[in-house]
C-alpha cells in the first residue's frame, strides 16, 4: 500500500469526521446466514489452550461454551468435542453433515468469521492439539477432525485472496479508511466506534476511545482476569483436589457467568461488522466473484477432497501442522502462492479504480495517452503523464485498466520524455472489453487516454508449482535423496500436546 | 594458494557427483572460474547447460563465454519478447524453441525463470548455476529435470532471493523453499555425502581497505589481490571546499566513504528522497568536473586513467529512487548504470556511488537490516565507492533495538544483520569517513 496515498485517504477521512469508503466497491465477499459461522475464542493470560468459544450464524444467538479451568487439558477437550460438530456441519464434513461434500462446486461459498488475527491463531492451537493427537479418550476422532479442519483453515487463512476465512477487522479497514494510526486499527471495537458511534467526529472518536479501552483479543483484561476471575479459578481447583463435585459445578458456573459476555461481545463484535458490510451501498468488485470461486475450489482441495477421502477409509494426506515436510510439496506450495498473489491483484485490480492507484502511485503502471498507432508492425507511442517514476522496464508486460487481456510488450522507455513504446499482444477486436478491445491497429486508440497496468503473469506461477511438485522415479534424483524430517513436539508424540500441569 | 577451484570444478564434471558448491566473495572470478570448467567438457562433447538469474548476466556469460571459447557455439534460449543486445556475439545462437538446440555437444543457456518452465526432453550432463544464492529452493526444484547434476556457484554474503509473499507456513520447515538454493543443501545431512564444496579464496575485484571491511559479511576467509595504494581515484582540479569535494577528496586514500546530508527537523521523505538523488548526481557531476584519474589495477598504479561516465555507477535499494537519479544526473552520462543492488549482482565498475539502505529509514524493519544490499553496494567498485545518506542513521543504528521475532530454530538474521550495519557505520567512524 502508498504510504503517502494512506495518509492522505486518512486525513481526508478525519476531514470528514468519519471513516470513508475505501474506493467504490467491495471487495471483501459476505456469504449468506447459512454460509457464515462466527466464532471468538477466549484463552487463559500465558496459555494458548482455548478457555472459551462462542459461535452461531448471524441471525442466532450464539452459543458459549466454557471450561471453569482453561490449563485442564481433559475439560478443555470435552469443550471442543461439543464445538467440533457444529464448525464440522458448517463446512459439509461427511461424518456431521447431510449435504454432499462432494458437491463443492454447486454447493454455497462456506465462511468462518472470526473477529481478528488473535483468534485466528486459535485455530493453528487447536490444529496443533488435536489434529494429530493418539489421546485415548472418547470423541478422539471428532477432535482430530476439529483439528485437521483449522488446520486447514489456518492454512488457508494465509492464502492471498481468499473469501473463507475472515477476520471482521481486516474486512473493516479493507473496506473503509480509518482517521487513526494502523495500529489503532488492529482493534474491532475500535474500528467499529468510529462507523456506529454517532453522528460527528467527536462522538464517533470518543466511542472509538471507549472501545478500544476493552480486549477483543483472545486474552481478557489482566486486571479482570487476576481479581475477578482467578480466584473462581482457585475455588474450582480446590473443590476439585476435594473431589467436592458440588464446588465444582459452582465454581463452573461462576466462571462461566463471568467469561461469557466477554465472549458474547467478541462475537457480536463480529456479527455487527458482518451487518455493517452488507448494508454497505457499494456493489462488489466483479471480480470477486472469481476469487470466491477459487476460494471454493482451494479449500476443497485442501480440506474437502481429504476429509472424504478419510471418510471412505483411504490416506488423507493431511498436512502437517507446522510446516509441509516434504521438500517438493513445499516448493510446490510457495510457487502456488506467488500465482494467488498474483491472481488476487489480478482480478481485483481491473474492476476497482482505488487499487489502480494504488498500483499507479506504486509506480506499477502507467496513466498515457497513445500518441500513435502504427499501420505497419503493431506499435504504439505512449506518452505518460503519471507516476513520475514508474518501475515499468523494457520487456516487461502491461494491459489495460479494465481489460486485462488487452495486452501490450514495451520494448523501449524513455523516462526523460515520459515516451514508452510498446507492441500490442493482440491483433483483432476483443469484443467483449467493448472500447478497451478495438483492434491493435485501430486508428482510434490514437489521442485516447488510459490506464496501463503491470500485468500479473500467475498462468507461468500456476506452472512453476506443478513442476515443482513433480515426483521423480529415479531415486538419485536429489529431492528424492533428502528424506522427510519431522521435527521432534509434543504435537507429534502421542501424548498430544505438552500439559504439565494437567491432571493427567 | 592451493589447487585452482575450477580444475576441481572440471574433475567434478568428469565424474558422477550430484552436486557441488563453490563459494565466493565479490569479484573472486566466479564466472572465471564457471567459464574456465568447461574446458574439458567442451572437448569431450558433452551436453551443457548454465542458468544465470537475469538476462543481464546471461548476456554476460554469453559475451564472456565467446571471448573464452573464439568459435564455440553457445544457444541462447530465451522468450519471443527478449532482443538480444547489440554487441551479442555472432557465435551466441538465441533460440526460443527448445527443438532447435542440437541434442549432442552442446552448450545452452538461459535464465532460470525460462528453463525452468521448459520441459526438455533430453537431459544435461550437467547444470551450471550461476549467482545461485539469488536462487530459492522453489526455484531450483523447477530445474530438476533439466539435468541431475549441478555446479552451484554464488555469494553468500550477498542478497537473498526477493519474496514478495507471506511465507510463514515454511519458516521452520528444513527445506524451506523460500531460501537460498546452496543454503538448503549445505544444511540437508543427507545430501552431505554427494556434496563438494569449495571456496573461491581471491578478491581480484576490490581494495585492499574494502576487503577487511566486508569480511564482516562473510563466515569464511578470503584475501585481496590488489595491493595497498594500488587503487584510488584522484581529482585533478582543486576541491571547492563543499562536503561533496571532500568526499571525492577523501577517496584518494580511503576506498569508501560515507557522505551525510541533513535529515532535517521533519526526518526524511516517506517515500523517493529527491535531496539523496540530487546529491548523487552532484557527485557525478563534481567527479568529472574535478578530471579524476582513477587506477583499477596494479598496471595502472603509475599511469592512471581519466575518469569517465561509463567508469561510474550507482546503486540504490528503489526502483523509484534509481529512476530519480538518473533524471537528475546532468547530460552527457547516460552510460552511468543507475539500478538496484539485486541488478549489481555479478557487475563492477571503478568508481560505485551507494545510497545507504538505510537512508531516511528511521525504525528499520527487518527487510531494512537485512545486510546482503550493503554487502553488494560495498562491494561493486574497484577503486572506491561513496555512500550516500541522510545523517540519522549512526543514531538510528543507536537507538533501535532490533525485533527477534524468528521462527524457533531459525538464526537471528534481523539481529546479526544490526550488528553488521553497526560494525559498517563505525568502521568508517573510527577512521573520520563520514563527512557531513
Amino acid at each position: 500500500m502508498s504510504e503517502s496515498l494512506e495518509t492522505i485517504r486518512r486525513l481526508r477521512a478525519w476531514s470528514e469526521g468519519k471513516p470513508t469508503p475505501r474506493g467504490e466497491k467491495v471487495n471483501v465477499h459476505v456469504g449468506d446466514d447459512d454460509d457464515i459461522l462466527i466464532v471468538a475464542f477466549l484463552r487463559m493470560g500465558g496459555e494458548s489452550r482455548p478457555w472459551g468459544v462462542a459461535f452461531g450464524k448471524p441471525e442466532e444467538k450464539p452459543k458459549i461454551l466454557t471450561v471453569a479451568e482453561g490449563r485442564n487439558r481433559s475439560r478443555v477437550g470435552d469443550m471442543m468435542v461439543e464445538f467440533a460438530p457444529v464448525i464440522l456441519e458448517h463446512f459439509r464434513h461427511p461424518q456431521h453433515s447431510v449435504e454432499d461434500l462432494s458437491n463443492w462446486e454447486s454447493n454455497s461459498h462456506r465462511q468462518v468469521w472470526l473477529p481478528g488475527p488473535t483468534h485466528v491463531e486459535m485455530l493453528h492451537y487447536i490444529a496443533l492439539s488435536f489434529a494429530r493427537t493418539r489421546w485415548d479418550r472418547d470423541g478422539v476422532e471428532t477432535l482430530k477432525a476439529l483439528g485437521n479442519l483449522a488446520n486447514c483453515l489456518y492454512i488457508e487463512q494465509q492464502r492471498p485472496g481468499q473469501q473463507t476465512v475472515l477476520t471482521a477487522a481486516s474486512a473493516l479497514r479493507e473496506t473503509h479508511v480509518f482517521p487513526a494510526s494502523s495500529v489503532r486499527q488492529a482493534h474491532l471495537g475500535y474500528l467499529l466506534g468510529w462507523l456506529q458511534g454517532g453522528r460527528n467526529r467527536e462522538t464517533r472518536l470518543a466511542a472509538a476511545r471507549a472501545a478500544e479501552n476493552i480486549s477483543v483479543a483472545t486474552v481478557l483484561d489482566p486486571d479482570f482476569e487476576r481479581k475477578k476471575i482467578q480466584p473462581l479459578v482457585e475455588e474450582w481447583g480446590r473443590a476439585n483436589q476435594d473431589d467436592d463435585e458440588k464446588g465444582r459445578a459452582a465454581a463452573e458456573a461462576s466462571v462461566k457467568r463471568s467469561l461469557s459476555p466477554e465472549l458474547l461481545r467478541r462475537w457480536e463484535l463480529t456479527r455487527d461488522s458482518i451487518t455493517h458490510l452488507r448494508s454497505d451501498k457499494r456493489s462488489s468488485n466483479p471480480g470477486l466473484a472469481t476469487l470466491v470461486s477459487f476460494s471454493k475450489k482451494e479449500f476443497n482441495r485442501g480440506w474437502g477432497e481429504k476429509a472424504l477421502n478419510e471418510n471412505e477409509g483411504g490416506d488423507a494426506f493431511w498436512p502437517n501442522p507446522f510446516t509441509d515436510f516434504n521438500t517438493r510439496m513445499a516448493a510446490g506450495g510457495f510457487h502456488q502462492r506467488v500465482a494467488d498473489e498474483q491472481k488476487a491483484r489480478h482480478y481485483l485490480v481491473h474492476g476497482d479504480r482505488e487499487l489502480q492507484r494504488e498500483e499507479l502511485a506504486d509506480g506499477h503502471g502507467i496513466i498515457g495517452t497513445v500518441i500513435s498507432v502504427s499501420s505497419g508492425d503493431p506499435e504504439w507511442k505512449i506518452k505518460f503523464s503519471y507516476p513520475e517514476l514508474p518501475t515499468t522496464r523494457q520487456g516487461s508486460y502491461l494491459v489495460i485498466a479494465g481489460a486485462p487481456e488487452v495486452r501490450l510488450t514495451v520494448t523501449k522507455i524513455d523516462l526523460q520524455n515520459r515516451v514508452l513504446i510498446a507492441v500490442p499482444q493482440w491483433r483483432n477486436a476483443k469484443r467483449k472489453y467493448g472500447k478497451l478491445g478495438l483492434p491493435s491497429q485501430d486508428q482510434a486508440w490514437k489521442g485516447r487516454a488510459l490506464v496501463f497496468l503491470d500485468d500479473q503473469p500467475f498462468g507461468l506461477a500456476d506452472r512453476l508449482a506443478g513442476i515443482a511438485r513433480r515426483r521423480s522415479d529415479d531415486p538419485n534424483e536429489i529431492t528424492n535423496i533428502m528424506r522427510t524430517r519431522q521435527r521432534k513436539h509434543a504435537a507429534n508424540d502421542d501424548e498430544g500436546a505438552v500439559v504439565p500441569e494437567s491432571e493427567e | 594458494m592451493g589447487r585452482p577451484v575450477f580444475e576441481s570444478l572440471r574433475e567434478f564434471i568428469a565424474t558422477e557427483g550430484l552436486c557441488c558448491v563453490v563459494k565466493a566473495p565479490p569479484g573472486s572470478g566466479k564466472s572465471y572460474n564457471l567459464l574456465e570448467s568447461l574446458e574439458d567438457a567442451i572437448t569431450e562433447g558433452r551436453r551443457i547447460a548454465i542458468a544465470a538469474q537475469t538476462n543481464n548476466q546471461v548476456d554476460d556469460l554469453c559475451k564472456r563465454f565467446c571471448e573464452r571459447y573464439p568459435g564455440q557455439l553457445i544457444f541462447r534460449f530465451s522468450s519471443k519478447a527478449f532482443s538480444p543486445p547489440n554487441d551479442t556475439p555472432p557465435e551466441v545462437i538465441v533460440i526460443t524453441d527448445k527443438d532447435e538446440i542440437p541434442s549432442e555437444g552442446v552448450v545452452m543457456i538461459g535464465t532460470v525463470a525460462k528453463l525452468g518452465l521448459t520441459s526438455f526432453a533430453q537431459s544435461y550432463d550437467v547444470l551450471l548455476i550461476d549467482e545461485a544464492w539469488q536462487m530459492t529452493w522453489a526455484d531450483f526444484l523447477t530445474l530438476r529435470d533439466l539435468s541431475s547434476r549441478f555446479i552451484l556457484i554464488g555469494d553468500p554474503g550477498q542478497i537473498p532471493p526477493t519474496v514478495t509473499i507471506n511465507v510463514d507456513r515454511w519458516e521452520v520447515s528444513p527445506d524451506a523453499p523460500h531460501t537460498p538454493t546452496p543454503d538448503v543443501i549445505l544444511e540437508n545431512p543427507d545430501l552431505a555425502p554427494d556434496v563438494t564444496v569449495l571456496n573461491l579464496e581471491i578478491c581480484r575485484r576490490l581494495p585492499v581497505d574494502t576487503v577487511s571491511l566486508i569480511q564482516t559479511f562473510y563466515d569464511f576467509n578470503f584475501e585481496p589481490l590488489a595491493k595497498p595504494g594500488e587503487r584510488y581515484v584522484r581529482a585533478t582540479k582543486k576541491s571547492d571546499g563543499t562536503a561533496v569535494d571532500q568526499a571525492i577528496d577523501r577517496i584518494e586514500t580511503s576506498s569508501t566513504v560515507i557522505l551525510t546530508h541533513p535529515t532535517g527537523n521533519d526526518g526524511a521523505p516517506i517515500e523517493t528522497d529527491r535531496e539523496i538523488a540530487e546529491v548523487a548526481a552532484k557527485i557525478v557531476q563534481r567527479l568529472l568536473q574535478r578530471e579524476c584519474l582513477i587506477s583499477t589495477d596494479a598496471n595502472e598504479q603509475n599511469k592512471p586513467r581519466k575518469l569517465q561516465p561509463v567508469d561510474i555507477g550507482i546503486v540504490s535499494t528503489h526502483n523509484q529512487m534509481n529512476t530519480a537519479i538518473q533524471n537528475a544526473l546532468p547530460s552527457g552520462t547516460s552510460d552511468i548504470r543507475v539500478t538496484t543492488p539485486e541488478r549489481w549482482q555479478g557487475l563492477e565498475r571503478p568508481i560505485m556511488i551507494a545510497i545507504h539502505p538505510l537512508s531516511g529509514v528511521m525504525y528499520p524493519s527487518s527487510f531494512d537490516l537485512e545486510t546482503g544490499r550493503l554487502c553488494v553496494m560495498a562491494s561493486r567498485h574497484q577503486s572506491a565507492c561513496i555512500f550516500v545518506t541522510r545523517d540519522h542513521v549512526g543514531e538510528t543504528l543507536d537507538t533501535h533495538i532490533p525485533v527477534a521475532d524468528q521462527a524457533l530454530g531459525r538464526s537471528d538474521v534481523v539481529g546479526r544483520g544490526h550488528q553488521q550495519h553497526t560494525e559498517f557505520w563505525r568502521y568508517h567512524l573510527e577512521r573520520n569517513l563520514i563527512i557531513k
